[in-house]
């Protein structure tokens, strides 16, 4: 079934915006962090859109290279969120504010 | 059965320098098990070592235009110079390291592991030629610098700048991602040499492809800490170990301007009426903000923090002509920023040895009659920093204001011009504050053999360089030639 390129590259932008309207509304680091992983998936998305359409293979490469960044980011990101709460029982990122100017 | 590898590209040698420094990640790491924890500072004479081995292995790259690995990365005269600049900040980092780590109670094997990594991700930016090794560059340093601004566990600033850093750090890497999709659809490749070639004149109205590379920008402009995009700068750098600050300050800058140069100046150039006027606007906000904002704060990391901000303006500027001679001009300034700067962060990092309020500028009251060494290559970096001849800051604006004059941009240099004389105020007010009467007796640690020494050979580059510019300025201009 054919189907036109841009309706892909269409849901991969709401997606992004989503992700990023995500993250700047919620307040929770962890929900604030998938925000991030969403705007990931948009950009994995749009990469295999480009690659079938462009019929390249570079697109998809790049797609498994973010999909593995992501996974160690993730890693460090949640350990970082871990010893955030344990040193400081926050969970709101807006009540993180020890240093203003 | 075989297998060709030919026409894959496979070249150890052009990325030498790159495995060395992981190597030596690596060794460090299982060293780290065995070295009894009163001995952690061999950790750091193996990392030197290492680096030192590593620096030697760049030299080689100096001249060549060597791309390998199906043109991802490449060995020429630029990634040798940023090789060089990036291995002489870690090392001098990882000899200011032991002492300041030991004070704070922080002396895990872990941090020479994370340096070296967050070192090796810079180098591979400096050497990308592709869209996928500068995103693996670039996180490969965040990933690393991510964990060492949080590296004081126990400390809930420097937990709160780890967060702050990897949030806006991932967000910022969604745009550079993203960007990127939309330049890989645009021109159908990766490789910026493929992307260079797709990229023609009519291009400048392929919508797509625009979109994407401003997209590309905020990613990159995030890194470099260029205003609209530096909002994590301040709170990063002054709650991350000031030792971590020092090194992040000045690496990540310069690895980050590399890419830079070589995404507008030598993939784009065909387009660059289409990037030059937003590239201007970030260098004239950064310039405001950095400069406006960093008169106004009292802890000096932060106000250092703004002063990075304005120097990234500074450094942008020397991108907006798009010609060789403003680039030799932005390798000259970056080189000289991480002298400098280096400089300004170390002395912060010694006497921060002393405890968490030290950043605060009250502190400095009287320095010069407590510790006349530190406030007086204190008073050298801040010179520097404000571009005061004879110091190298002030070849570094000059350069940078020449180009602009050459190619006939006003408006930015005007801003430039005004900012500098802005900036004046607040690098002379902590020399002012340091020859200021004290008010009573503060509790003092010694400095230590190696960071005098780091700090005296610092300051005796920021002035000889001031002195004697045309030594850096060769290699800068050579190094600057950059085409596809």
């Amino acid at each position: 079934m054919p189907v036109p390129a841009y309706t892909f590259l269409l849901l991969s932008g709401a997606v992004f915006t989503l992700g990023a309207i995500g993250f700047m509304v919620r307040r929770n680091p962890l929900v604030v962090f998938m925000c991030i992983e969403l705007m990931l998936n948009a950009v994995n998305l749009a990469f295999a859109t480009m690659s079938r359409y462009l019929n390249s293979l570079d697109g998809v490469v790049f797609a498994f290279l973010v999909i593995t960044v992501a996974a160690a980011e993730v890693v460090v990101g949640i350990a970082i969120i871990v010893q955030v709460y344990r040193a400081g029982r926050q969970m709101d990122v807006d009540e993180l504010d020890l240093m203003k100017e | 059965m075989t297998i060709n590898l030919s026409g894959l590209g496979i070249d150890y040698g052009a990325i030498l320098p790159e495995l060395i420094v992981v190597g030596t990640a690596i060794v460090v790491l299982f060293l780290d098990l065995v070295v009894p924890a009163d001995r952690r500072g061999w950790l750091a004479g193996v990392t030197v070592v290492g680096l030192l081995a590593a620096l030697a292995a760049s030299f080689p790259l100096w001249g060549q235009d060597r791309a390998a690995f199906g043109d991802t990365v490449i060995a020429d005269s630029l990634a040798a110079f940023f090789n060089v600049l990036l291995i002489a900040i870690t090392i001098l980092t990882a000899l200011i390291s032991p002492r300041f780590l030991r004070a704070l109670d922080l002396d895990y094997g872990e941090y020479y592991i994370l340096l070296l990594g967050a070192t090796a991700g810079m180098m591979l930016l400096a050497a990308a030629t592709s869209l996928m090794t500068i995103f693996l560059g670039i996180e490969l340093l965040s990933v690393c610098l991510y964990v060492l601004s949080g590296f004081a566990r126990t400390a809930l600033r420097s937990q709160e700048a780890a967060l702050k850093y990897l949030l806006l750090g991932g967000f910022a890497t969604g745009f550079l991602l993203y960007g990127m999709a939309l330049i890989y659809g645009a021109t159908g490749s990766t490789t910026l040499r493929a992307i260079a070639a797709a990229t023609t004149t009519a291009a400048a109205s392929n919508v797509l492809l625009l979109v994407g590379i401003a997209l590309l920008s905020v990613g990159l402009a995030f890194k470099v800490s260029a205003a609209p995009f530096h909002m994590w700068t301040p709170d990063v750098y002054e709650g991350a170990p000031t030792v971590v600050t020092t090194f992040m300050s000045v690496a990540t800058k310069a690895a980050a301007f590399a890419a830079i140069g070589r995404i507008f100046i030598a993939t784009f150039p065909s387009i660059s009426s289409r990037w030059y006027f937003p590239l201007a606007l970030i260098a004239i906000f950064s310039l405001f903000i950095g400069n406006l904002v960093a008169i106004t704060q009292d802890n000096i990391k932060r106000m250092l923090a703004y002063s990075g901000i304005a120097h990234a303006g500074y450094i942008l500027l020397g991108i907006l002509p798009g010609t060789t001679q403003g680039f030799t001009a932005t390798l000259f300034y970056i080189a000289a920023y991480a002298v400098m700067n280096f400089g300004a962060f170390a002395v912060v990092t010694a006497i921060g040895a002393g405890g968490e309020q030290t950043a605060d500028l009250s502190y400095w009251r009287g320095l010069f009659y407590r510790r006349p060494f530190l406030a007086t290559v204190m008073t050298i970096f801040m010179l520097s920093l404000a571009g005061i001849p004879p110091t190298v800051g002030f070849f570094a604006k000059l350069f940078v204001f020449q180009s602009l004059v050459t190619a006939q941009i006003w408006a930015p240099l005007v801003v430039a011009v005004i900012m500098t004389i802005v900036s004046f105020y607040y690098y002379l007010r902590v020399i002012v504050v340091m020859l200021a009467q004290p008010d009573g007796a503060v509790a003092e640690n010694r400095v230590g053999f190696s960071t005098s020494t780091v700090l005296g050979a610092v300051a005796v580059a920021t002035v000889f360089l001031g002195l004697f510019p045309s030594v850096v300025l060769d290699w800068a201009s050579h190094a600057a030639s950059l085409h596809f």
